[in-house]
């Protein structure tokens, strides 16, 4: 089943790489989020966990948040 | 009274959507979704209540065919329609819909006037069957045929919209030789300045000024002055090592300052809504991400709240927590014309648990291929 797969990553490069990743695994790229370096991702990952629940699945450098 | 829906049928980039809106409404998308056209259906409802419908369709957008959504299908009708709510005051509904006759002018297809969900006009009438030339004007634009909802009329000439160019401001007759009233891009912008009461206009510029020196510390005052031609310059009182402060004017001002300063005159003039399109230019990021705590704290001391609809790409604005879901609309092109999107339950979910419309909201407004632009070029 193709899913569609949102990112949340550090930079430009790492939304390349996921995107790619999520296409590899048959799945569909939706939005990128983050892309403001590593601390950010530390900080709002919990924020971006709860929107994972309600919404796409999100693939975070590189573990799944809920879904 | 502001406006709290608006349902729109081939307007420019839309072919067919409707959207709630809030007393602040920060517009997202990408390049080219249609924000700006999205402001119009607003300049345009304020253009017929002022000019006249053929001033605003052919003098000002270049006529039906230039309005009309190029996705637009059999239905060839450009429909608008908005709802307007007050508490403890009636609500109405405006709808107009338009077209062309074979020579080309716009003319009204329908027109109908709600009052809380109370007919109040319809058009075509008996009179419109009869005399089919009444077509060509709206009810909205004569005093003679909107006694039944002047209010409504009223409301629409109350909406401005600015869009302040520096460059405009310091040389407003390079732009254009003829001399021009209520240019959003600035034209007339000092001379506004110039014809406020000088009361009321030192008034302004002193809390303008108080306001600037936080983000221009070496600015001390700002007046308005005539010059030997009888043209109005900005003059700002500048500080520097010397005891008195320097004095320039407009044409010595940054672009940050100017657009600043005219953002903030504008807050002060009128009290329809709003409409300001990426008030963000030219402006440092921490000025900007104050920008909506400013937008919030102008419908303090108001008795009844004034609406501000503005346009944005700034992340730096979005950041503010203070921005509910609901206040933020946001465009997404689609083959079949642009979507107008509100927050989905999961980015709800998120910003409540302290995430903000730039965290969530914002990255769905970028372009869908933007990683190819990069390699494409050159």
């Amino acid at each position: 089943m193709s899913l569609v797969v949102d990112t949340l990553v550090e930079g430009l490069l790492d939304e390349s790489v996921a995107r790619k990743l999520i296409v590899h695994c048959g799945h569909t790229p939706g939005d990128s989020y983050g892309k403001n370096g590593i601390d950010y991702l530390r900080r709002k990952a919990s924020g971006f966990n709860i929107k994972a629940t309600y919404g796409n699945p999100i693939l975070k450098k590189w573990r799944m948040l809920t879904c | 009274m502001y406006i709290n829906h608006i349902k729109v049928r081939n307007w420019k980039n839309f072919k067919e959507v409707e959207a709630d809106l809030s007393l602040r409404t920060f517009v997202i998308g990408p390049n080219a979704a249609g924000k700006s056209n999205l402001l119009d259906v607003f300049r345009f409802l304020r253009d017929v209540a002022n000019d006249g419908l053929r001033r605003a369709v052919d003098d000002v957008r270049g006529g039906i065919s230039t309005i009309r959504c190029l996705a637009a299908t059999r239905y060839s009708n450009v429909d608008l329609e908005v709802h307007l709510a007050e508490p403890g005051q009636p609500s109405w509904v405006y709808r107009l819909s338009l077209n062309q006759d074979n020579n080309r002018r716009p003319i009204v297809r329908e027109e109908t006037v709600w009052r809380d969900e109370q007919m109040v006009k319809q058009r075509p009438n008996d009179a419109d069957q009869s005399d089919p030339e009444l077509l060509t004007q709206t009810a909205l634009e004569q005093i003679s045929a909107n006694q039944e909802f002047r209010e409504v009329a009223t409301f629409f000439k109350s909406i401005s919209y600015q869009h302040l160019l520096p460059q405009v401001v310091r040389d407003p007759r390079g732009f254009s030789p003829l001399p021009i009233q209520d240019d959003p891009f600035g034209r007339d912008f000092l001379l506004r300045l110039w014809k406020t009461a000088p009361k009321t206009r030192d008034a302004r510029l002193r809390k303008i000024t108080a306001a600037l020196r936080s983000a221009v510390p070496q600015l001390t005052e700002l007046s308005v002055e005539l010059d030997q031609s009888g043209v109005p310059h900005l003059i700002g009182g500048y500080s520097h090592w010397r005891v008195h402060a320097a004095k320039q004017n407009e044409s010595q001002f940054s672009d940050g300052t100017l657009r600043l300063l005219g953002l903030l005159w504008t807050t002060f003039e009128g009290d329809g809504p709003l409409l300001l399109e990426e008030p963000e230019i030219s402006l440092h990021p921490e000025v900007v991400r104050r920008l909506p705590m400013i937008f919030s704290r102008i419908n303090r001391n108001r008795k009844t709240p004034r609406q501000i609809i503005l346009s944005t790409h700034s992340e730096e604005m979005l950041r503010d927590p203070g921005i509910a879901a609901e206040e933020v609309l946001r465009l997404e092109p689609s083959p079949n014309g642009t979507l107008l999107r509100r927050a989905e339950e999961a980015d709800r979910q998120a910003m409540r648990a302290g995430l903000t419309a730039a965290d969530v909201l914002m990255p769905k407004a970028a372009p869908g291929d933007i990683q190819q632009m990069v390699l494409e070029f050159p």
